[in-house]
């Protein structure tokens, strides 16, 4: 059953019970996300007529909670940027509770903020991603979307924690996502980064200077730190992203699955053709310049990876100072909602990359950095495992 | 050679009495014709550029072409190849502009590369090891699930365009 926001719509949406802690609660997904029986086509000719045959675990630990899974929402293809990704809205015009957004560049954090909600990019690795379909298998997560910060929290506290059927899950101890006004005040200090700021433009720089009083009015101090290199982030994660892309797309054949080019020759011809009609802009792009990394110069694929060593230590050693960042989500002049080529979905995520790059939590927080007609979203990165945390210090924030 | 015995019983000659032939020939595992051809593995033939690229044989010749080299192909071809994705016209100068584009992105990675070591994961790779079970087939496969999603299916196979022509 289409619509204008959903791909498909549960016929008749239920909750498994009364007690669980999510009872009641109705989630909007991406196709992407595997729930048994629903069409799964994330976006892509890739998948076209997929049905999934398994739960996700994050979908099975939702059902089990007592969640009411509404519907997919159309989405960009294969989740590479918010072009045709109307996820949430689902949760602005009231057909959901809280969306699951995968986030692979800040997609979650940007399609809040352009909805005017709230969203957390948790922490790399907490959340199972057996039966989740992405592309860049070391960046992506699971997003969650929502009206208040009060509703990300539990659901991130039933999907988050160890999955014994997803091996790329680390041992990591789980942040405890129950909420309560005395842990948010862990965080304190705020860094504003000088290279940050040199990315935006006059009037986005203003914007969200402005923007940062509210920071000190609600008590949190700020300070000036620099970070170098952070204009590397967009270049470590395109070099990363696309060569992870261009092997995790490697599966969609059109043999056991997807969809097959009609009148092939041979084995090689079906396959040039089956997935020349299978990827569209700007992923056809995206992978060529895998491709390129991959077979041309598989050197500069490691150098970008030293220098990510580089970057997640520049982090680590900016949060030994500070609690926080505070980073503008969105840019105005870039909109990703428009951005149609590998170029425009990288300038529309310039500032939510770190996160990506180092797999560290973000915080969107809609409301702070606003001049009434635009608000480029307040995003606040943390400390790893810091999740929770910085769920609280943002609802202190809008206090 | 120092004074030495031994003896040495050939494999092929071996195999010939165990399967009692006529002659050795039909034994040879990699017959060579009277002009020295080996249908086999079709030597002696031209090598592909790759794998004169992979020895680091490429620049012995300088500037002129090496005999028995395939021609350079051009690199959005190759890539297409490899990675087994064709392109339309109208998409072609868009995947030139975004090859150009990686060239600059490689550039400045090995700018700004250090000695560190790469980083390929943010979280620690931990070795997972399965309980050990009694392996058994995926339940999707055994009622046959897994081939509801496929394009063409024949009886238990998934059916593919013809591999020999």
């Amino acid at each position: 059953m289409p619509s204008d926001i959903f791909s498909y719509r549960e016929p008749s949406p239920s909750s498994r019970g009364k007690d669980g802690a999510l009872s009641g609660m109705k989630m909007a997904l991406q196709p992407n996300m595997s729930v048994r029986g629903w069409p799964t086509e994330a976006g892509s000719m890739a998948l076209r007529r997929f049905v999934a045959l398994e739960n996700a675990t994050v979908v099975e630990r939702l059902k089990e909670a007592g969640a009411i899974l509404v519907g997919s929402t159309r989405m960009s293809e294969l989740g590479f940027g918010l072009a045709g990704d109307l996820t949430a809205s689902a949760v602005s015009e009231g057909h959901a509770d809280c969306a699951l957004i995968t986030d692979t560049m800040g997609e979650s954090l940007v399609a809040a903020s352009i909805a005017g909600l709230w969203a957390l990019k948790p922490t790399y690795g907490i959340i199972s991603r057996l039966g989740l379909i992405g592309l860049v298998p070391s960046m992506e997560c699971y997003g969650a979307v929502a009206m208040k910060p009060q509703d990300i929290a539990p659901v991130m506290k039933v999907i988050a924690g160890r999955d014994e059927n997803d091996f790329s899950m680390p041992d990591l101890a789980i942040p405890d996502f129950r909420l309560d006004g005395k842990k948010g005040n862990t965080i304190k200090t705020i860094a504003v980064l000088k290279e940050c700021l040199d990315l935006l433009s006059d009037d986005e720089a203003a914007l969200f200077r402005s923007g940062l009083s509210r920071l000190e009015q609600a008590g949190f101090s700020l300070q000036e730190e620099s970070m170098e290199e952070f204009g590397l982030f967009r270049t470590v994660h395109q070099v990363v992203g696309s060569v992870e892309a261009s092997s995790s797309a490697g599966k969609y054949d059109g043999v056991r699955y997807g969809h097959r080019a009609s009148a092939a020759k041979n084995w090689n011809e079906m396959y040039l053709k089956s997935r020349a009609e299978s990827f569209g802009m700007p992923v056809k792009a995206y992978l060529f310049q895998g491709a390129y990394f991959q077979f041309e110069n598989f050197d500069a694929f490691e150098d970008a990876c030293r220098i990510r060593a580089r970057l997640v230590k520049a982090m680590d050693d900016l949060f030994t100072r500070v609690d926080a960042i505070a980073i503008p989500t969105r840019r105005k002049k870039h909109p990703a909602e428009k951005a149609l080529s590998v170029t425009q979905v990288y300038d529309a995520f310039l500032l939510t990359l770190a996160a990506s790059v180092t797999g560290l939590p973000a915080l969107q927080v809609p409301g702070v950095m606003s001049d009434g007609d635009f608000d480029s979203g307040l995003q606040l990165v943390g400390r790893r495992l810091s999740d929770p945390h910085l769920l609280s210090a943002g609802a202190r924030l809008r206090r | 050679a120092p004074p030495h015995g031994g003896i040495a019983l050939g494999m092929d000659r071996v195999v010939s009495r165990v399967l009692g032939t006529d002659s050795i020939r039909e034994v040879i595992a990699f017959p060579k014709n009277r002009s020295a051809y080996c249908p086999l593995t079709d030597a002696p033939s031209t090598v592909a550029r790759e794998q004169l690229a992979e020895l680091g044989l490429l620049d012995l010749g300088g500037d002129a072409p090496i005999p028995g080299a395939g021609e350079k192909r051009e690199m959005i071809d190759h890539l297409s190849w490899v990675s087994r994705i064709a392109f339309d016209s109208k998409e072609k100068p868009l995947i030139e502009a975004a090859l150009d584009e990686a060239a600059r992105l490689a550039d400045r990675v090995r700018e700004k590369a250090g000695d560190e070591e790469p980083l390929y994961a943010v979280v620690d790779v931990v070795n997972r090891v399965r309980e050990d079970a009694t392996p058994r087939q995926s339940p999707l496969a055994e009622k046959g699930e897994i081939f509801k999603n496929a394009p063409a299916v024949k009886g238990n196979f998934f059916k593919v365009a013809s591999i020999l022509e």
